[in-house]
């Protein structure tokens, strides 16, 4: 189990070099330029040099790369240019933002999902199941800024029961409570595709777990339903996991829409708002940051698939 | 339950037979009837299926008596309706299944027995031992902890301490070199023949009445086939359990079988002492049966196949259902259909031919 995990973590490595490259790269290669954005219109010529050269953006791309990659490596991931901080510190907080935002959105979402897949998978052929393929279809289907500006309009500019956006009260007490409060309707909306996309796993996976040989085998011992029910689920539960570590790495990348339309002070406003900018080094750190994430739910996820299915530990 | 064979056995479907009247059809259990109660009966044991507007008749009045420590064959092609008569038995089919007749387990009804209390016969007072051990194991699971789950389940043990002593004791019970490291081995961990001696080891281990066995060794090895049968037998000797054996495997019938039953088109054809009816088959379709069986070192020339195709179960044609296919057959054949006749001491046959021996 161990060598396993570290033969994971030695993968990790290979492909977040390969991220950085092309985001990098990519960057680069769009049209944009800092040094105008920065400037503006009325900046000269002379000025415009100096800044390039400032920024080091007068070197070829892969030299620039590697410079980067140094500092990355020394935990100095640059500057950023709009706001003149470092950028590291500004992209951690606004990761740790849509951390609370995703483990929310992915907590409704995997409970969610196995409610739903498994009530779809258990009771076909009845309105439960029905019940539970259209909200799982729905869920799928509508588009997240949609469904957040309709959260708002019903239960927030309409009744005032929820807030219409951002993460904390700015007067008054900014417990637990008022966080809470803030979260339910981004958490709701950024949930809704997950759910349904795990739903319809859990339904799948069980359905076919129900149909395995081995579970006539357990009827025929005169083992209960529902605990034959629960071997299928532990069953279908690797299969439904992968899905769900790949939603909730989606999640923790920033869910730029639902993040817009709450405002909401995470990596995908960040993100947003540094490219409308031209801000180099916070996109990078940005991206960075939530490849990396994508990278640890991926092994945790490994982690957990081994503990859960023998027959993968090697 | 005496002398007298119940009404509903003698005859298996409504037939205008007249050699069929033949009082006890249920002579074929090797002894006089009514001289040891069997574990099981089986009578007139209907079983259609029925899903989308489709019905499907797959077992079509099977009458069977097993009785403890014997084994009874069930020997057919595929489709011939002998794996479901054994599913059928332990009610494993969901609710597009219909039963009719009876099974009585020690005079217990199991067809009219309310859902929790099959639950409770099931495992406990019949097990099964199915076709493919790997598949039967849940793979997430490992195997002592597949086997204290039944242990528990039927409260055959006061508690775990002892489900998991029980455990290993039949692991090594059923020929197990090393009980502890298979009783913490997950499925995939162990070889064919292993996950097999585990997965009767499970079967085992409530000692129940009734043992099932749907084609044990079918996905073996011939030499571990060998080995299993080998257990099997000794098993059944010291259980003293009555054993349906469901094979389309006449060796392994030949072999380990106290009496057969060939099965055809949802019905018992051919009944008898094993060695008799392998040896000296009196219904067409077991001589055809047996002809269709290469022997090794025998030069016979062709095999000889069965012509046509089973019929389709949803699609039995009118009069015998393996008229069509018979060399034998004649107009009789097409228009009644045969039922179950004595042919000679513990012998029973379904042929028309037959019928005419006997009577002449």
């Amino acid at each position: 189990m161990i060598r396993f995990l570290l033969r994971r973590i030695g993968l990790a490595v290979p492909t977040l070099l390969g991220v950085s490259i092309v985001i990098f790269v990519t960057i680069r290669i769009v049209p944009g330029d800092p040094v105008a954005s920065l400037l503006g219109p009325t900046g000269s010529a002379e000025a415009r040099e100096r800044l390039t050269k400032d920024l080091g953006l007068d070197a070829p791309i892969p030299v620039q790369y590697v410079k980067w990659l140094g500092n990355v490596v020394q935990g100095d991931l640059g500057r950023s240019i709009a706001k003149q901080t470092d950028a590291l510190p500004y992209v951690w907080e606004a990761f740790r933002n849509t951390l609370t935002l995703s483990i929310f959105a992915a907590l409704v979402a995997i409970l969610g999902g196995i409610a739903l897949g498994v009530l779809a998978a258990t009771r076909r052929g009845r309105v439960a199941s029905g019940f539970s393929t259209a909200v799982s279809l729905f869920s799928i289907s509508a588009p997240q800024y949609s469904v957040g500006l309709i959260l708002i309009v019903y239960l927030s500019a309409g009744r005032g029961w929820f807030p219409s956006g951002g993460m904390r009260n700015p007067t008054g007490d900014s417990g637990f409570g008022d966080l809470l409060n803030h979260l339910w309707l981004p958490g709701i909306s950024a949930a809704l595709v997950p759910l349904g996309i795990i739903a319809r796993m859990v339904r799948s996976s069980m359905l076919d777990a129900l149909s395995a040989d081995f579970v006539e085998s357990l009827r025929a011992r005169g083992i209960p339903e529902w605990k034959v029910r629960w071997h299928a689920f532990h069953n279908a539960l690797p299969s439904v996991l992968t899905i769900a570590g790949l939603q909730v790495g989606y999640l923790l990348g920033g869910v730029i829409f639902v993040e817009i339309v709450f405002s909401w002070p995470g990596l995908g406003l960040v993100v947003f708002q540094s490219i409308s900018q031209r801000d180099l080094p916070v996109i990078q750190a940005g991206v960075l940051v939530s490849a990396l994430a994508f990278v640890v739910i991926n092994l945790i996820v490994d982690a957990l698939h081994g503990l859960m299915d023998p027959r993968i530990r090697r | 339950m005496e002398t007298a064979t119940p009404a509903t056995s003698s005859v298996v479907a409504a037939s205008s037979s007249p050699a069929a009247a033949s009082p006890d059809g249920r002579d074929g259990t090797g002894q006089p009837t009514g001289a040891v109660q069997p574990t099981l009966r089986i009578s007139d044991l209907h079983t259609v299926f029925r899903s989308r507007g489709l019905t499907v008749a797959a077992v079509r009045g099977v009458d069977l008596d097993l009785h403890p420590g014997e084994i009874t064959v069930l020997l057919g092609e595929s489709g011939s309706g002998k794996s479901v008569t054994a599913k059928s038995v332990m009610r494993l089919y969901g609710a597009n299944a219909s039963f009719s007749g009876a099974v009585e387990l020690e005079g217990r009804d199991l067809l009219s027995l309310p859902p929790k209390e099959m639950l409770a016969v099931r495992g406990a007072e019949i097990a099964m031992v199915p076709q493919d051990p790997t598949a039967a194991l849940d793979p997430l699971r490992r195997i002592g902890a597949q086997l204290v789950e039944v242990l528990r389940q039927h409260k055959v043990v006061p508690n775990k301490a002892a489900a998991q002593a029980r455990a290993l004791e039949l692991l090594d019970q059923v020929g197990i070199p090393d009980p502890k490291r298979v009783y913490r081995s997950f499925p995939h961990e162990l070889s064919g023949g292993m996950r097999q001696r585990a997965v009767i080891a499970i079967a085992v281990s409530c000692d129940p009445k009734v043992l099932i066995a749907d084609e044990p060794t079918t996905a073996l090895d011939v030499t571990v086939q060998a080995q299993i049968l080998d257990l099997f037998q000794r098993l059944i000797a010291e259980l003293h359990s009555a054993v349906l054996l469901v094979t389309h495997d006449v060796g392994v019938a030949e072999e380990v079988g106290d009496r057969v039953g060939v099965m055809y088109a949802g019905r018992i054809v051919e009944f008898g002492p094993a060695a008799e009816v392998l040896n000296t088959p009196r219904h067409p379709y077991t001589r055809a049966l047996l002809d269709s069986i290469p022997t090794p070192g025998v030069e016979r020339g062709r095999l000889r196949s069965i012509v046509g195709q089973p019929p389709v179960s949803g699609e039995i044609p009118a009069g015998c259902a393996f008229g069509l296919r018979c060399p034998h057959a004649f107009a009789r054949c097409r228009s009644v259909d045969a039922t179950l006749i004595s042919v000679g001491e513990r012998r029973q046959a379904a042929c028309h031919l037959l019928e005419e021996e006997v009577s002449a």
